[in-house]
């Protein structure tokens, strides 16, 4: 097994996205006209483009460095033509380098799960009428930044500490801490930091793969580790092994809600989910 | 966690991933490739119109712009934002009038571009609000935009923008015409300011005639000219008679009332050759090329004539004010330079004081003359 580093995250200036994904946005933006063109639902489904649009926005060339917090509002402060650069020069995820494919990891589920994630988020956040609903979403799309990066850096090392995982049934978190002495939740918190993004999504970053007994002190982190949990819950996991979420006790009272309103609102959010399933995906 | 390790799936799936791989290479080398073109696209506008005279930078527009653009016809309205006026100063139309003005309300898709600050975009002309049922048979494909041109939220101009080789806008394309529609507007306003800057540094900021220092200039030029030539050249010079009175009477603001009204006559009564200039205090100046003292002595008559006949009214009171004039001409055998012809004026514009003002007074007339 390689030497992995936490400096090799580090260097990255972005993650590799799945070539349909690329490609579907591509095609959406040569073909849509002018007229009826909206940047952001063509980019707001995959997680890598995301990151290299909000790591772009929270330069400080644009004047707004660490401000950034949604694809909103970066899409707002970039314009279209910045975009379509961004996502032109988004690098390809080879996913089928290891010849037996024993060594395949899961990307559609983890960008899946993902996808599903933030919408959840999103809608989560209106359902509970926080005015940064956007945010929600864009941190729901993100928070798997870490597992993406060893996932695209180093998928054999990652599929193999998922297997101890299951096998030994603790973390992965735990396995990570282990092997590497750092875990897939510092990678991406460290990347988000070096890449300038704003304090409330590297909070989230952290805070929502922490264990199960901790206190979330945020909203933010709060939509986004429901959010997950749901996600998981009802069918669409990261496939990570023995996944931790916080308590779910825990989430309703950071976010005033019960188990009735939860059950309430279920009927959307799964609709919710469902079109977020939709999007095209090669 | 992982996909499956079939290897016939794992070669269906490997199949699959290349021919999306393929498409995606040729679909980036095709967009990066528009990109790069579009940057040397304008880069080259860049270095073409990287010039200081408006003139030229309509000139190269109307020449080049349809090709940076990828489009077919454009036309480009500057603003005049006090006078609500666009004026025609680029196109590619054929047909479309030279020295065109429009009021702004005349053109309401520009009146909305102007209002709104943004640009307007219309896939089919003929079925928008602006054009409706309208058909020009020079246009293939029917999609227009305005683009307001701004500099710091300042509206400076209009750029319209209509047809092209696909048919279609696409959101690229939307992009780069913004793009450029900003450089384009920071080009224009550079020169716009420098030809500004230019105008009032030969100008005197308070009547509008030039000043001394070019009016000077461009005395030394005339007098090269007339000694060359052997052309003749006169000069006149006017003082407004007891203009201390009237600031003392009226107060400096309505002085200067007297002063503009005595500018606009001298502009109005000047031929296209003449140049007036404010000498300094109340002194005007004109230089008259081609014009000999007798020429110049109707001019300053007619002038002075006109001035005595103008009414101000101040505080209820109406009253007039006149001026006296000084003429002389250039006389190569004689002067030496533009302060001798200056001097030979200066001279007369005394007699004529001397003698009881409101009247015009010829200097080297005859051989006795110092001059």
């Amino acid at each position: 097994m390689p030497a992995i580093n936490i400096s090799d995250f580090l260097a990255l200036d972005g993650l590799p996205s799945l070539p349909g994904q690329i490609l579907n946005v591509l095609e959406e933006i040569s073909r849509t006209s002018a007229m009826d063109y909206n940047i952001l639902q063509k980019i707001q489904y995959d997680p890598a483009i995301a990151l290299r649009v909000l790591r772009v926005a929270n330069t400080p060339l644009y004047g707004y460095a660490a401000q950034i917090s949604s694809l909103q509002q970066a899409a707002g402060l970039l314009g279209p033509g910045a975009i379509k650069n961004i996502v032109l020069t988004t690098p390809i995820l080879e996913r089928y380098q290891d010849k037996t494919g024993i060594n395949t990891f899961d990307y559609s589920s983890l960008w899946l799960h993902m996808r599903v994630t933030a919408a959840l988020a999103g809608n989560l956040a209106s359902l509970l009428q926080f005015r940064e609903a956007d945010v929600c979403f864009t941190g729901g799309l993100i928070h798997g930044t870490g597992v993406a990066a060893l996932a695209s850096c180093y998928p054999a090392a990652l599929l193999e500490w998922i297997k101890t995982a299951e096998r030994e049934q603790v973390s992965l978190l735990s396995v990570e801490r282990g092997k590497l002495g750092l875990t897939h939740r510092d990678i991406g918190v460290r990347m988000a930091e070096a890449w300038g993004f704003p304090g409330q999504l590297i909070d989230m970053l952290d805070y929502c793969y922490t264990s199960e007994t901790a206190c979330i002190p945020d909203k933010l982190s709060g939509v986004v580790c429901l959010a997950r949990r749901l996600a998981h819950q009802w069918g669409y996991a990261a496939n990570l092994g023995v996944d931790s979420f916080v308590e779910r006790e825990k989430l309703f009272s950071l976010l005033n809600i019960s188990e009735k309103k939860l059950a309430d609102w279920t009927p959307q959010l799964l609709e919710t989910m469902e079109l977020a399933v939709q999007v095209q995906e090669e | 966690m992982s996909q499956p390790v079939n290897e016939e799936q794992l070669e269906k799936l490997k199949k699959q991933e290349s021919m999306v791989i393929r498409r995606l290479l040729k679909m980036q080398n095709n967009m990066l490739g528009e990109s790069l073109l579009h940057m040397d696209h304008l880069i080259y506008l860049q270095k073409s119109i990287s010039l200081v005279s408006l003139k030229e930078i309509e000139k190269i527009l109307a020449n080049k712009l349809s090709y940076i653009l990828f489009i077919k016809y454009f036309s480009l309205f500057l603003y005049d934002k006090n006078k609500r006026i666009l004026r025609l100063a680029s196109h590619n139309h054929p047909g479309l009038k030279e020295n065109l003005f429009l009021r702004q309300s005349d053109s309401e898709v520009m009146d909305q571009a102007i209002t709104l600050g943004r640009y307007i975009l219309e896939q089919d002309f003929s079925k928008s609000r602006y054009f409706k049922g309208v058909k020009n048979p020079l246009f293939q494909f029917n999609f227009f935009i305005s683009i307001p041109l701004m500099i710091e939220n300042e509206i400076i101009g209009v750029l319209n923008l209509n047809d092209n080789e696909k048919g279609y806008l696409t959101v690229t394309d939307l992009d780069y015409y913004l793009n450029v529609a900003e450089f384009i507007s920071l080009t224009i306003s550079n020169a716009q300011s420098f030809e500004k800057a230019e105008r009032l540094s030969i100008t005197d900021g308070l009547t509008g005639l030039s000043n001394r220092q070019y009016f000077q200039g461009l005395l030394k030029n005339e007098v090269l000219r007339s000694r060359r030539y052997h052309s003749p050249l006169s000069l006149v010079m006017l003082d407004v008679d007891h203009f201390k009175n009237i600031n003392d009477t009226y107060g400096h603001q309505h002085g200067d009332d007297v002063l503009m009204a005595i500018a606009s006559i001298l502009k109005r009564l000047c031929r296209s050759q003449d140049v007036a200039g404010r000498y300094g205090g109340e002194e005007f100046v004109l230089i008259l090329p081609e014009t000999n003292a007798s020429g110049a002595w109707v001019i300053a008559e007619r002038i002075r004539e006109k001035v005595e006949k103008l009414r101000f009214k101040q505080d209820g009171k109406i009253y007039s004010v006149t001026i006296s004039c000084g003429i002389a001409q250039f006389d190569k055998e004689k002067m030496q330079a533009d302060s001798d012809l200056i001097g030979a004026a200066d001279e007369a514009l005394y007699q004529a004081k001397e003698t009881g003002r409101n009247k015009t007074v010829q200097g080297n007339r005859n051989a006795g003359n110092k001059y």
